[in-house]
């Protein structure tokens, strides 16, 4: 069965507020926002690409990383998020940019 | 009903996760030492306001006592003492009287996952695995050394780069049904951003 994706509204004010700081028009941020989106449906599609930390409460909440390439400026982004398998739902419970 | 210290809910906490017939007094100061690491990685603090020391079999709590003692003098657990030829073992058992806990989520969420992994894990390779390879125990050198627990203070939330309470908060969201699936979200978003835009 195809997983659905969840956004709460946290998380979509991280995304939101993330659009609005790192990139100065409108046409930046819907071109980021395509790349962010495509990256969500893959982790829709495969649940399991993110890696969870051992030994702790994010065990069971994975990490799923990616980048996106915006006016030829790379950026790294993480979300956290929690599989319900019994509903067939990926939760993303967090969305941040990510500094390597 | 006086107010319970948090230090005697954490306890009342385990004993009741236990049952019959009471946690053993050697794993349940490892149990809330474990609480306090995982607290002090996560939420940047601990649970309990217990001071740890090192001791042969691990960390143990000079204080604990005083506390099976608020829980007992409030008639919420009991402590009872087994002898079996030369080992004595003494059982913090649940009287089975419900409370109130004050435990935010975060903290909530790491007790869950205390139990779950620790509660009936084998004692000794609890201690040995895992009590005794955290970083406090390990950077302490000497027997009744207080350990340094304020090293570890929001390291798991630092390599996990998000904070375990906004999590929950996000995570209670979307079970109370208040998010959007990613086809919604992003048909509003690209509204917003292409609202201004000539056709």
């Amino acid at each position: 069965m195809p997983y659905g994706l969840i956004l709460p509204p946290d998380v979509q004010t991280e995304i939101r507020e993330y659009l609005a700081s790192r990139f100065s028009t409108d046409e930046e941020r819907l071109e980021a926002w395509q790349q962010i989106e495509a990256e969500l449906f893959k982790l829709q599609s495969n649940p399991a690409l993110g890696s969870a930390q051992w030994g702790g409460p994010f065990e069971s909440r994975p990490v799923f990383r990616f980048s996106i390439r915006v006016s030829e400026v790379t950026r790294h982004i993480q979300v956290v998020y929690k599989v319900h398998r019994k509903d067939a739902l990926v939760v993303i419970s967090g969305f941040a940019p990510l500094s390597l | 009903m006086p107010e319970l210290s948090k230090n005697a809910q954490l306890l009342k906490f385990f004993s009741q996760q236990y049952g019959h017939p009471g946690v053993p007094r050697k794993r349940l100061v490892k149990l809330a030492f474990m609480a306090d690491v995982l607290s002090r990685q996560y939420l940047g603090k601990p649970i309990s306001s217990f001071v740890y020391i090192k001791d042969h079999f691990g960390p143990n709590a000079r204080e604990l006592p005083q506390f099976t003692g608020e829980l007992a003098t409030m008639g919420l657990s009991f402590e009872c003492t087994e002898r079996d030829g030369v080992r004595t073992t003494i059982r913090l058992q649940d009287s089975g009287q419900a409370i109130e806990f004050g435990f935010s989520r975060g903290e909530t969420e790491i007790l869950g996952y205390v139990v779950k992994n620790y509660l009936t894990m084998d004692i000794g390779e609890f201690i040995d695995a895992v009590v005794k390879k955290t970083e406090p125990f390990l950077a302490a050198t000497f027997e009744g050394e207080e350990l340094p627990m304020s090293m570890i203070d929001g390291s798991g939330r630092e390599q996990v780069g998000f904070d375990l309470e906004a999590i929950l908060a996000a995570e209670h969201e979307a079970i109370d049904g208040k998010g959007s699936t990613l086809a919604e979200f992003s048909r509003a978003l690209r509204a917003d951003l292409t609202a201004g835009r000539p056709n």
